[in-house]
């Protein structure tokens, strides 16, 4: 087959592609993923039964920033990722300060424990299901975002992969904070951070597998 | 130099608002660049070099809502043949003796006749007959969407729907033709 005529085929084969079309398929992965989450929490894992309460407090809010925040600089990293001309550097600088300015507050509030209370803080209620409940509450926007990235055209297809990935945990663990009734900054900072990190591996291995081209 | 730049972004932005001719225009004036581009760079294998500029052409076409509208054309084009050229020869086994070059490189390079693909002959061969009865007929035959689906009993929408997943399954033909 020859060049022009494979051209013939593309030409014929001209859509009209809407502007920020990356950013309209993100923001689409995020809300139908925010979306499972949030039925997953409702049908599975329920709602904790103080959440009104929990609502008027000020940790409540600030774990939901800090996840937040998490899943903006995920998918920053994802756009940036997506296309082959650009860089990632300051979405990862972003989330990687983020990171470290919640650890920071986490080991002070760690220090300021006896033993007993440090103990209690690092296994909280749900230690053991913490980080995997939002690992799955991410899974299904994960598989959006990756076939979202599957139309574009991402040059490092593990790291396009973790972005992802890190994106769809951080909304997951916001939406988790619904149910969760942890409050500490020493077990946000250890479970919820572990939970997206491996939600990012997931991505990476996925993106591995589904991102190349 | 600024010029091509000027005259491709101005193609591609009109094939985004769906221009098929401005479309066409640019994939031809790409290919020649691509072409030469790897021309250079693939010493070793020159029958591979048309199987490359199709498979890039492809992506860039099916890539293209990756392209952002407010930054350089020729940047990211050059960004998706590095990729597909170091793809390459990852997937041959080759060592990169040439350097990769740069945007500046890939503007300049000579330009050269083309040859067969025979790996996209090949990939073509292997789609279902519905979809490859279509690709032919846009692309031999010259026909238009609407005449070709007439051809095939679907719609002029369902023959583009069915078009793009043609060319899809083309793609991921070709990268595992010689895996």
């Amino acid at each position: 087959m020859q060049t022009h005529e494979l051209i013939e085929a593309l030409a014929a084969d001209t859509g009209r592609v809407p502007a920020a079309a990356l950013e309209r398929r993100l923001a689409l992965a995020g809300a139908g993923g925010a979306a499972a989450a949030l039925v997953l929490v409702l049908a599975w894992l329920k709602l904790r039964p103080d959440l009104g309460e929990a609502m008027g407090g000020g940790f409540f809010w600030i774990k939901a920033l800090y996840t937040g925040a998490l899943a903006l600089a995920g998918v920053w990293a994802t756009a940036s990722l997506a296309r082959p001309d650009d860089s990632p550097r300051a979405a990862v600088l972003i989330a990687f300060a983020l990171v470290a300015g919640f650890e920071i507050v986490a080991l002070v509030q760690f220090a300021s424990m006896d033993a007993q209370t440090r103990m209690a803080a690092l296994r909280g209620v749900s230690w053991q299901v913490c980080s995997r409940n939002i690992v799955i509450l991410a899974a299904p926007m994960l598989a959006m975002s990756i076939v979202a990235l599957r139309w574009m055209a991402p040059t490092r297809p593990m790291a396009a992969g973790f972005a992802a990935g890190a994106f769809s945990g951080g909304v997951a663990a916001t939406v988790y904070g619904l149910h969760c009734p942890e409050a500490t900054f020493v077990f946000v900072g250890l479970w919820y951070t572990l939970g997206v990190m491996v939600s990012g591996v997931v991505g990476a291995i996925a993106g591995r597998i589904a991102l190349r081209w | 130099m600024d010029d091509l730049e000027t005259q491709l972004k101005r193609l591609m932005l009109s094939g985004l608002d769906g221009d098929a001719v401005a479309h066409r225009r640019l994939m031809g004036l790409l290919s020649e660049r691509l072409r030469a581009y790897f021309m250079h760079r693939m010493a070793s294998a020159p029958a591979d070099v048309e199987d490359l500029v199709q498979e890039t052409l492809l992506a860039v076409h099916l890539r293209r809502e990756s392209y952002d509208r407010a930054q350089p054309f020729t940047a990211w084009v050059f960004a998706i043949a590095r990729y597909k050229l170091i793809d390459h020869w990852r997937r041959r086994r080759v060592r990169a003796t040439t350097p990769l070059g740069d945007v500046e490189d890939f503007l300049a390079a000579d330009t050269v006749l083309p040859d067969d693909g025979l790996d996209l002959t090949r990939a073509l061969a292997s789609l279902p007959p519905r979809q490859r009865a279509l690709v032919e007929n846009v692309k031999i035959v010259g026909l238009s969407l609407s005449e070709a689906g007439a051809q095939a009993g679907v719609s002029e929408g369902a023959a583009k729907v069915a078009l793009h997943r043609a060319l899809k399954r083309l793609a991921g033909r070709m990268r595992h033709a010689n895996a």
